[in-house]
């Protein structure tokens, strides 16, 4: 394991205070050897996530009992004689319910997280909202392993205190002393967040995991848009551009990165010359009038074509490469 | 005293009894696990702690002369359960042990390792309390005779350390 490598991100503006966005740039040297931009989570952001997932625990939990109850009631609620009558079939009823009243109740406490944060999103929905998402210290995948370690490491850091508490009142103990000792469990585990740069909690440090922002992603604006690239219709002569599977599939991935080069510098020589050989290649009579609409229609078709295929796994690096 | 070994409960409650039983369990391993990130100290208090609760069990009967009934009755789903126990309390002893010795390693770095490591094992525990929970609220319930309760309990032993340790891959370096 490759040891993360933790600096700021540099700033050239000397007198420019650091914003706290800055602050928390981490780049990680994945184990492929790339190095990757994080954004540690704010600790605000995490306490909201985490607030928003106890919340909806508590409604599941809530609902799961107000529906169980429910149904508890309609069991006893039955008439007393077919009760008497039937008194095997109510008792295994209730202990059926209460099977599955434990059983539920286990699983929001412990599943609830780690079925979350076991989803390729890596981030239950308080964190969703909170725009967080977990990710491995060093780069790599974020491993099983990793989840539920960091999330068995929750039970202590959160609900042992509220169980405690919650014995010593029901069996009458001294809640004084509770009191003192569940709050200062809960200090001790909120300080180490509070104390390190990464704001790692007990978990983050037993799974080798952390928190980093995961804004909503946009798709990057394509290089061309608009009526020729949609309907391939050159807007000085109206013709329409229409390439065929055979047409397409002669170039890959190099070729499409120099044609959006071309196309960048948009320098009319080099388009003619470019329109000419893709013509000759594809078998087109060239001199359609506008080249530089021909261009962009075949860029955008071939672009969604290649794109296509990668989808399903078929990579064609370039023209020399296999029918893909 | 004879009678909360032999014939308790019968057949009604017994998934319930079951079902309470993985609950408590599951919690007490995963304790046994978590703590270890305090440098192992309070896993092992929380082990000690139990087994110290067993042996005054073991007194106890021993005293009214049921120590061999006591030891089938408990053998059923002991074996596993407290197999389960011991090796969440031996993940956390993992992760415990890596943190304060950590070796070649940054004390990040060998708590992360150590800790995946021992996630793994509480994936094998918690399966071995379904399986004990079941053998505690059926098979225990159900057989009244010693010798088929040690029997089983014995079995379920050999059955986990055959698994365990058998047939297990080469451990990594």
């Amino acid at each position: 394991m490759k040891a993360p490598s933790f600096r700021p991100r540099d700033k050239s503006s000397g007198n420019r205070p650091l914003l706290d966005s800055d602050r928390r740039r981490r780049s990680v040297t994945t184990p492929e050897g790339i190095a990757l931009g994080f954004t540690v989570a704010s600790r605000s952001s995490r306490a909201g996530a985490l607030m928003i997932d106890l919340g909806l625990v508590f409604v599941l939990m809530l609902v799961t009992t107000l529906v169980l109850a429910y149904l508890l009631f309609g069991v006893i609620g039955l008439p007393q004689s077919r009760l008497e009558q039937s008194s095997g079939a109510g008792n295994s009823a209730l202990q059926f319910l209460g099977v599955l009243w434990i059983i539920a109740m286990f699983l929001f406490r412990n599943a609830y997280f780690m079925w979350f944060e076991l989803r390729p999103r890596g981030a239950t929905p308080g964190k969703r909202l909170a725009g967080i998402r977990v990710a491995a210290r060093d780069g790599g995948q974020l491993t099983a392993d990793a989840v539920i370690a960091r999330n068995l490491l929750r039970d202590i850091e959160l609900f042992l205190p509220v169980m405690f508490y919650a014995q010593a009142s029901s069996e009458g103990g001294d809640m004084g002393a509770a009191t003192i000792a569940g709050l200062a469990w809960v200090t001790t585990f909120l300080a180490i967040p509070l104390i390190n740069r990464d704001h790692l909690r007990a978990g983050d440090i037993v799974a080798g995991s952390w928190v980093v922002e995961a804004p909503r992603a946009r798709l990057a604006a394509l290089l061309v848009s608009g009526d020729t690239a949609r309907e391939g219709r050159s807007t000085l002569t109206g013709a329409r551009f229409r390439f065929g599977e055979a047409e397409l599939s002669v170039y890959g991935e190099y070729e499409l990165q120099v044609l959006e080069r071309v196309l960048r510098d948009d320098r009319d020589e080099n388009l003619a010359e470019v329109a000419r050989t893709i013509c000759a290649k594809i078998g087109w009579q060239p001199g359609l009038g506008d080249d530089r609409a021909f261009l962009t229609a075949y860029y955008t078709q071939l672009r969604a074509r290649l794109e296509h295929g990668m989808r399903f796994g078929q990579r064609k690096p370039d023209k020399f490469a296999g029918t893909g | 005293m004879r009678a909360t070994i032999y014939g308790s409960g019968g057949e009604n409650g017994l998934g319930l009894f079951a079902a309470a039983l993985f609950n408590n369990n599951a919690q007490v391993s995963i304790l046994a696990f978590a703590l270890g990130f305090a440098f192992a100290v309070p896993s092992l208090l929380l082990l000690v702690h139990n087994m110290g609760g067993l042996g005054a069990m073991l007194w106890l009967f021993h005293g009214a002369g049921l120590l061999p009934d006591f030891a089938a009755w408990l053998m059923v789903h002991g074996t596993t359960e407290l197999f389960a126990i011991l090796l969440a309390g031996a993940a956390g002893v993992h992760i415990g042990r890596n943190m304060a010795f950590p070796g070649e390693l940054a004390v990040l770095d060998a708590a992360a390792q150590a800790g995946r490591r021992a996630a793994q094992v509480m994936v094998g525990v918690v399966l071995m309390l379904i399986v004990a929970a079941l053998l505690e609220g059926f098979a225990r319930q159900l057989i009244d005779d010693p010798l088929a309760r040690a029997a089983i309990g014995l079995f379920m032993l050999v059955f986990w350390i055959g698994y365990l340790f058998a047939w297990r891959r080469g451990v990594p370096e």
